[in-house]
């Protein structure tokens, strides 16, 4: 693989942020670091980018090994929440000041930033300061700089998360389109389970300093392999074992052997069917319009279930229903 | 358990880890050799006496048995405490002029008020002599007897010299006060009264508590106005003074100084916990808008009058005096007293400008690399460096003086230091290290770490994020600090006062030494030319900062 991390350890004040970490990454690939704020997914990036320096463990980047290597040598694009643009230079100078740095000429400068602003399609903004840009243009200004340098891995720590709810979908789908079309390497943090799903090849799952699970997006919300991921990443029933017993023993044929407290069926929301039935032993109960669908409330041998429903439905508050769930829409995760 | 494997050192440049050292540690040099050292050695020789070897208590001791230094803390005690309660009352009075009304005429007010923080401490000494004097302009219109020397002199003019200081504190607190309070009181009916008391002073509680520290301690320390106007009413500065200058007994004078170390540490601890418990819940506080109060605005007008007149009559009497020919018989104008016949002229007027340019210089890099350290350090490594950082706040500046005289009067560097240029902008660098440092460290804060990321990320070292991205954030900030320590060095007298030779005399100083022998008129003089020359420093200081202000807001990106 391309990016090769092994067994990070990272401590702050004898705390442990980071566990153990290690995965790898492939040379096109876009990888997505998804888990709660304080999980150490930023702490990893920079580690990753030399910004902190790790406890012990291994970074490899190709050929390259990283670790020994400090951040300004380790040529790899950093793209920041806050956008953090010189305030004092002009989009151009912004874009170019890695080449400076490098000493690159006046011409070559000039033609790739002319370049890269076409990429992001801003090719009028190069004489304008950041202050007169809109956030999202600052953001693909900053996404332009860290592309200057050619750099050998691309890291974006919750690029979108400072933008309205529009312009983050449009740039999630620009910055994805971009980095299929210029096939770099690409690491993204986010807190956002709906921006991994929908941009990342594959997910890092990370939860208090360790890995969850590493997973394609569907893979990840179909087989959750945890507790933790099933309820991170999107909505879901967690049921134990004793109660899917007594109430649907059909589920328990992939159930992996362990003991009780050891798994935790995993039902998502639209799994579950319900039925209008006068001797229905289930109620249902309170229910919150979301546009597309509604989700409900429903009252069953003492459990919550969370059910998601088509808008159309002719159920109300209190009807008795019956409830069932597919036995290949279960998923057992570790407790 | 994991097993670690060991961690691998990254490897840095040459010179990226020499500057580094450099930068770091030539700031902590200065502060040890500057500030910890000379404050060691005062606190030994507190504890010693000449001839005997062995640390001993002699000293303090006979603190309490000589009748004149037990009589001088009380009179220190008793004016300190009379200054704080009026200059805490006029401060408050003026605050609510310039935050609470719609007076006309603040900025000029504004400017009348700043007049103490531009001259020697002694220059309201001199005005008040000249003005209520025996042979003051007062007795000379209305034959009144009067006698401006002693207890009411003392408190008058140290009233004087806290008032602006009291004030900016005081103000800056109801800054602090949220408007969303006033909204609420005002759809609840309160009347304007309860509000001031309910809200503006409960809320400002914590400023007003720094401020009669501050004033207190400032008051305490002060050496100017002591040594012009105390006369009979001998107060402790008087008594280091004399200890030191006079009988030459320096490790006495130690002992009364540790003494005055006690009130300035006290306020210190004060303050900082007021400051702590104030912090919290202002976040987001915007301040009131000032509505329409005739009432008000015509007390406040009309007191604030009555606060400021003294202060403007003060200064003015003393440019007054300067150019009139034999003060107060012939008052003919003149400017003979500008041609100074002081056997060396102008030379320290001009020494003075010298030492507040190299101590601003100086001053800014040891404080700006000082807070980079900082700012960069393991926050157990900060947090030890701000509190040395900020001690010198604690330290009066007679304390500072004698302590340099003892380190550096004598002792291995004295060849090298004593009467020298240098080591007066170092006492006045660690005088003044606390304010210019706390200036700086906030200005530090405004620098955005991400910035700097992004630089390092995209190949570039120390000194490229210095140019880059530090100094462009904080270049208002250390405009400010250079003018501060500019102005401070012109102005100052406790310190340096043990320090000045005959060869290498200061302005201050000279003003001190004419006035205390006599020629009044020149004194006056002088002090007028160093109030001009600081007047000039810090109107140059608020247009550099207003420029270099407007220079970053017009590309700033409004993030919050």
């Amino acid at each position: 693989m391309y990016l090769q991390i092994d067994n990070l350890h990272k401590s702050f004040a004898g705390q442990r942020v980071l566990d153990g970490i290690g995965f790898a990454a492939g040379e096109h690939e876009f990888v997505c670091l998804l888990g709660p704020s304080g999980c150490g997914k930023t702490t990893l990036l920079r580690i990753i980018a030399g910004l902190l320096e790790a406890d012990g463990g291994t970074i490899r980047l190709g050929t390259r090994e990283l670790t020994p290597l400090p951040a300004q040598q380790r040529n790899i694009g950093l793209v920041f929440q806050s956008y953090s643009l010189f305030p004092t230079m002009t989009v151009a100078q912004n874009i170019g000041y890695g080449m400076r740095l490098r000493r690159a000429t006046r011409a070559s400068i000039a033609a790739r930033c002319e370049e890269l602003l076409a990429l992001v399609r801003m090719p009028d903004a190069a004489a304008r300061y950041p202050a007169e840009l809109s956030g999202g243009q600052q953001q693909r200004v900053a996404l332009a700089r860290a592309l200057a340098v050619d750099p050998g891995l691309l890291l974006l720590d919750e690029p979108l998360s400072a933008l309205d709810a529009r312009v983050r979908e449009q740039l999630r789908g620009e910055l994805r389109q971009l980095q299929r079309s210029l096939a770099i390497p690409t690491l993204m943090v986010t807190h956002d389970q709906e921006e991994a799903l929908s941009m990342a090849d594959r997910i890092v799952c990370m939860n208090q300093g360790r890995i969850e699970q590493i997973a394609a997006p569907r893979e990840l919300y179909l087989r959750p392999r945890t507790a933790f991921v099933a309820g991170f990443v999107g909505e879901s029933n967690l049921l134990p074992t004793a109660w899917i017993r007594e109430v649907w023993p059909e589920l328990l044929v992939h159930r992996p052997s362990g003991s009780d407290d050891m798994f935790v069926a995993c039902v998502r929301p639209e799994d579950v069917l319900v039925r209008a039935e006068a001797e229905g032993t289930a109620r249902m109960g309170a229910a919150t319009f979301r546009g597309a669908t509604v989700r409900w409330q429903i009252e069953w041998r003492g459990r919550q279930l969370l059910c998601e429903q088509h808008r159309d439905t002719a159920l109300a508050q209190g009807d008795a229903v019956s409830v069932s769930v597919r036995p290949d829409r279960c998923t057992w995760v570790r407790a | 358990m994991n097993t670690c494997t060991p961690a691998t050192r990254v490897y840095r440049p040459g010179t990226e880890r020499a500057l580094g050292l450099l930068g770091g540690g030539l700031p902590l040099l200065a502060l040890a050799l500057f500030f910890v050292y000379p404050l060691l050695s005062i606190g030994w020789r507190s504890f010693t006496v000449d001839g005997a070897g062995g640390p001993t208590l002699a000293n303090y001791l006979r603190l309490w048995s000589e009748p004149g230094i037990a009589r001088a803390a009380w009179h220190s005690l008793t004016m300190s405490g009379t200054v704080t309660v009026l200059a805490l009352a006029a401060g408050l009075l003026l605050a609510m002029l310039f935050k609470r009304s719609r007076v006309r005429g603040r900025r000029l007010m504004f400017a009348v008020l700043m007049l103490p923080m531009l001259a020697p401490s002694l220059m309201q000494g001199l005005g008040l002599l000249f003005l209520l004097g025996r042979n003051g302009l007062v007795h000379r219109w209305t034959g009144l007897d009067t006698d401006i020397y002693g207890f009411w002199g003392l408190v008058a003019a140290n009233a004087i010299y806290a008032l602006p200081q009291a004030t900016l504190i005081i103000a800056a607190a109801l800054e602090r006060t949220d408007h969303r309070h006033y909204d609420a009181a005002l759809t609840m009916g309160a009347s304007p009264w309860r509000q001031f008391l309910d809200i503006t002073l409960a809320q400002s509680r914590y400023g007003l508590l720094a401020a009669v520290f501050v004033v207190f301690s400032v008051t305490i320390t002060d050496f100017g106005n002591a040594i012009v106007l105390g006369g009979p009413y001998r107060v402790l500065a008087n008594e280091v003074y004399d200890q030191v200058a006079g009988q030459m007994d320096i490790n006495m004078g130690a002992a009364v100084g540790m003494l005055l170390l006690l009130p300035a540490l006290a306020s210190l601890l004060v303050e900082r916990s007021a400051l702590r418990r104030a912090g919290t819940g202002s976040e987001h506080a915007r301040p009131a808008d000032v509505r329409p109060g005739r009432g008000r605005d015509l007390g406040l007008g009309l007191g604030s009058v009555v606060v400021l007149a003294p202060v403007l009559a003060v200064f003015a009497t003393v440019v007054y005096a300067s150019l009139v020919k034999l003060w107060p018989y012939r008052l003919e104008l003149t400017l003979a007293h500008y041609h100074t016949d002081l056997p060396d002229g102008y030379t320290p007027i001009f020494t003075s400008l010298k030492l507040a340019l190299l101590t601003a210089l100086a001053g800014t890099v040891l404080v700006f690399a000082l807070t980079l350290l900082v700012r960069r350090a393991r926050p157990s490594l900060a947090r030890g460096l701000h509190v040395m950082a900020t001690l010198p706040a604690a330290v009066p500046g007679l304390v500072i003086g004698i302590a340099y005289l003892m380190s550096f009067n004598t002792g291995p560097l004295a060849d090298m230091l004593y009467g020298s240029l240098f080591l007066m902008a170092a006492c006045n660098l660690y005088h003044y290290h606390a304010q210019s440092y706390l200036m700086l460290a906030t200005g530090m804060r405004a620098v955005p770490g991400a910035l700097e990321d992004a630089v390092t990320c995209l190949g570039g070292g120390l000194l490229r994020r210095l140019r880059d991205v530090v100094l462009p954030f904080t270049a208002p900030t250390v405009a400010s600090v250079f003018f501060f320590l500019f102005m401070q060095s012109m102005v100052t007298l406790s310190a340096v006062v043990f320090l000045v030779t005959p060869e290498l005399n200061l302005a201050s100083v000279a003003v001190m030494q004419l006035d205390a022998n006599g020629f009044v008129s020149q004194a006056a003089a002088y002090a007028t030319c160093i109030v001009a020359s600081v007047a000039a420093a810090a109107l140059a200081m608020r247009v550099c900062a207003t420029l270099l202000a407007r220079h970053f807001q017009r590309r700033t990106p409004d993030v919050a």
